[in-house]
């Protein structure tokens, strides 16, 4: 974990500093509250030691001032033997391991026939007790501390003077109790002192350690240091120090403590606080700052979401410019994207009276379907001005879009030419749903989807289209759009709609169609775009007819009408390649020997058919200005010999002749070749 | 109309593929003489899509028999649609030509 302060706002620095040091000043704070409350514990602690100490201390003495008071009374009762007396001394001496001496000094000329100084004295020189009369002018005991206090001290609690240091009991503290004697008319005899050394008492003071590292101290009263549980004798520094009287002993002990074992524990206890909390900062600042990073972050995705929105709605806007609105009669079409953007399409164009029309839906949704369907609008408007027909136009679309087209989206369409003068409406379906023509659902067999396959050959199909008819054309975000009931529309639903129109606009249907489809799916998040496109035909019907030219160009015109108009009134393939045959045949003809060579002429077609109970009779008639031709005067071609005998001409004559049921030709009085054929097929 | 050629050690196959109409002829002349000079060596024409025939393509194929038969090679039709067929029938070149 790295915390970049120097990344951070100079306020959140501050904001972090300032915490920092009310942290830093509460521990502080509590630190010293802490040790203040760690004197109190100390104190009572060492309070307490030294109690204990002091009572250890006076019991243990106080034991040296009961043998001088056991001594006492023997003492009185041995007065007449003054030289006996050793006896008790020595009997102490060896009853009392910590008393060194024991020691009967008598007041002046108590024993006249002793002199002026009687003192015996029974002490240890090593392992031996010695006894002697110490007293004399050389040792005037009378001037001694421990007498003079001795003498006039309490008789029954008698009295420890102040320790001293002595050399031949080996440089060794020593405290001597004097108690005075007096005889039975209360006149002081002398008195009794007990020599103790102090040392062994170290061993209590060893036991007061409260803190480690603990002093404890015996001291006289002008300070010197009788034993000491350490071993130096110096006071260490930094002591914490209290002190207790012991008894009436001219004696103190003194208890040190030093303050780094009485402070010690706190101030651990208070720098391991110290770095927690600095760890609970650094951890608190981290997350503080990530959610700050995540809400920044936060704020940028939603940027991000205004700006890709606000860019939807100008593709949004883009996409429905793309879209004309300014429908011709008979035609009109309504999109509306499920999202700001999609795929569905529709587009038309007019062109020498005929009126091209397309309806489709790219796979896929969103931004790279609207691509898909801007591109397909454009190249369906480039290619409606130079194509014939609508599977030519498909076939262009679909050899331009197969190509580098790594994603694999593809589109279905239906593209559609409506010849309304001749009611005519020619048609290629790539996958697109089948329209509704005259509220019925058209049987096509659809070609492959364009995007799929570039050298596809999609194939044109035609149907009567008279006065009054209507297509209604959809993508399947009609059909499929979901009730809040989970229902989908259904081409029911939608063939319900349709079969309500009844000399309605085109614009009306079309308007009708999608509210009700916005209706039905009312409040639900629809899955797909839907569009609709409703083309209907006012004109009335007149025959195919068509004015040529004598070029042979002027063919495929010729035979893409007729072939249509066979397809139309539902002849088969092959029968409708056979009128085409005899349709080429005879007009070949006429273009290529009516007129002068080098000269232009026109040259009518008319087709006309009907049906009956015998069949569908089919009549085309073609007239011409030119030289008189009669094409059935001529000999019939040889189709039977071998191929050297065979002529090159001749041979389209005797086509037309031999598939059309009946050829006549007439020259008219306004000076015209009428020739025509008719054919009846059975149904 | 479409026109695909292919040479090989053996001689050569042509596919027709679409509307083998007046049109045609003359749009595609160049390559129609093309196949006519190939006729030297042995010739498959593959006519699965070929969809239609008028007299103008069958004359097409009479300059390829003569051509053949002048060279010492020889013209071989197959996958004849039966429409297309049925015109080759109507005018007797079902007899003049190898029709598999």
């Amino acid at each position: 974990m790295k915390i970049k302060l120097p990344s951070m706002p100079k306020s959140d620095k501050l904001s972090v500093l300032l915490i920092m040091t009310v942290i830093i000043v509460a521990l502080g704070v509590q630190y010293f509250i802490e040790v203040s409350k760690d004197e109190d514990v100390a104190h009572q602690l060492m309070q307490r030691e030294l109690r204990i100490v002091e009572q250890q201390l006076f019991f243990e003495l106080y034991d040296a001032g009961n043998a001088a008071n056991v001594l006492r009374p023997a003492v009185l009762r041995m007065l007449h033997h003054p030289d006996s007396l050793t006896v008790l001394t020595r009997g102490m001496l060896k009853n009392y391991p910590n008393v060194m001496a024991v020691c009967i000094a008598f007041e002046p000329d108590y024993f006249p026939e002793k002199g002026h100084w009687f003192e015996l004295v029974s002490h240890r020189v090593g392992d031996k007790i010695v006894d002697e009369q110490a007293g004399g002018p050389q040792h005037d005991y009378f001037k001694l501390e421990w007498y003079r206090e001795g003498i006039i001290a309490d008789r029954n609690r008698g009295r420890w003077v102040r320790p001293y240091y002595v050399e031949e009991y080996g440089g060794r503290y020593v405290s001597t109790f004097s108690l005075p004697i007096h005889d039975d008319e209360d006149r002081p005899v002398g008195v009794i002192a007990i020599d103790v050394t102090l040392d062994w008492l170290e061993g209590i003071l060893k036991e007061a350690e409260p803190y480690k590292g603990s002093v404890c101290r015996l001291i006289d009263v002008a300070g010197n240091v009788l034993v000491t549980s350490g071993t130096s004798l110096a006071i260490p520094d930094n002591c914490f120090t209290d002190s207790m009287k012991v008894g009436n002993y001219n004696m103190q002990v003194i208890l040190s403590c030093p303050q780094s074992a009485i402070y010690g524990e706190t101030l651990l206890v208070d720098v391991v606080m110290f770095i927690l909390l600095l760890i609970c900062i650094v951890l608190i600042l981290y997350i503080v700052r990530r959610n700050i990073r995540d809400m920044s972050r936060l704020d940028e995705a939603e940027e991000n979401q205004r700006m890709i929105q606000s860019e939807m709605k100008v593709a949004h806007n883009i996409q429905m410019g793309i879209l004309r609105t300014d429908f011709p009669e008979g035609l009109s079409a309504r999109l509306m994207p499920m999202k700001d953007v999609g795929g569905d399409l529709y587009d038309f164009f007019e062109k020498d009276g005929m009126l091209w029309f397309i309806v489709g839906d790219v796979s896929g949704k969103g931004v790279s379907a609207a691509m898909m369907m801007g591109t397909t609008v454009t190249l369906f408007r480039s290619a409606v001005r130079r194509c014939s027909a609508p599977d030519e136009i498909v076939g262009e679309l679909n050899s331009l879009l197969s190509e580098h087209n790594p994603g694999m989206m593809f589109v279905t369409a239906f593209v559609g030419r409506l010849d309304r003068r001749h009611g005519l409406l020619s048609y290629c379906c790539a996958g697109h749903n089948p329209p509704l023509l005259d509220g019925r659902v058209m049987d096509i067999e659809p070609d492959i989807p364009i995007g799929f396959q570039a050298d596809y050959r999609f194939h044109r199909h035609s149907c009567l289209f008279p006065e009054g008819s209507s297509l209604v054309l959809y993508t399947d975000g009609i059909t499929e759009a979901r009730s809040a009931q989970h229902q989908l529309m259904g081409l029911q639903r939608l063939h319900d709609i349709v079969a309500e129109r009844s000399g309605e606009t085109a614009a009306d249907t079309a308007n009708r169609i999608l509210e009700a489809t916005c209706r039905f799916a009312e409040g639900q998040a629809q899955a797909d775009d839907m569009a609709v496109m409703c083309v209907t035909n006012n004109a009335p019907a007149q025959h195919p007819s068509l004015t040529l030219s004598n070029t042979l160009s002027e063919l495929t015109r010729a035979k893409t009408l007729l072939g249509e108009y066979c397809d139309a009134i539902g002849l088969t393939s092959k029968q409708t390649r056979e009128m085409n045959l005899a349709l080429e045949e005879a007009l070949v003809n006429v273009i290529n020997y009516a007129y002068p060579e080098g000269t232009s002429g026109l040259i009518t077609l008319n087709i006309t058919a009907s049906s009956d109970a015998d069949g569908r009779h089919i009549a085309l008639t073609l007239s011409d200005s030119g030289a008189p031709f009669d094409p059935t005067a001529r000999p019939e071609a040889d189709v039977s010999g071998s191929i050297d005998a065979r002529r090159e001409g001749g041979l389209g004559i005797y086509f037309y002749t031999n598939l059309m049921d009946d050829v006549s030709y007439r020259r008219s009085d306004d000076g015209q070749n009428i020739l025509s054929m008719t054919k009846t097929y059975t149904i | 109309m479409k026109i695909n050629i292919q040479t090989h050690d053996d001689g050569a196959t042509v596919a027709l593929i679409g509307e083998f109409d007046t049109l045609a002829t003359t749009e595609m002349s160049d390559h129609l003489n093309e196949i006519v000079a190939l006729t030297d060596r042995p010739v498959t024409v593959d006519c699965s899509e070929l969809e239609y025939i008028s007299s103008s393509g069958l004359r097409f194929f009479m300059q390829l028999k003569r051509n053949s038969e002048q060279h010492g090679g020889a013209v071989t039709i197959t996958h004849l649609r039966e429409d297309v067929k049925e015109i080759f029938r109507l005018s007797g070149f079902c007899n003049l030509f190898d029709i598999e």
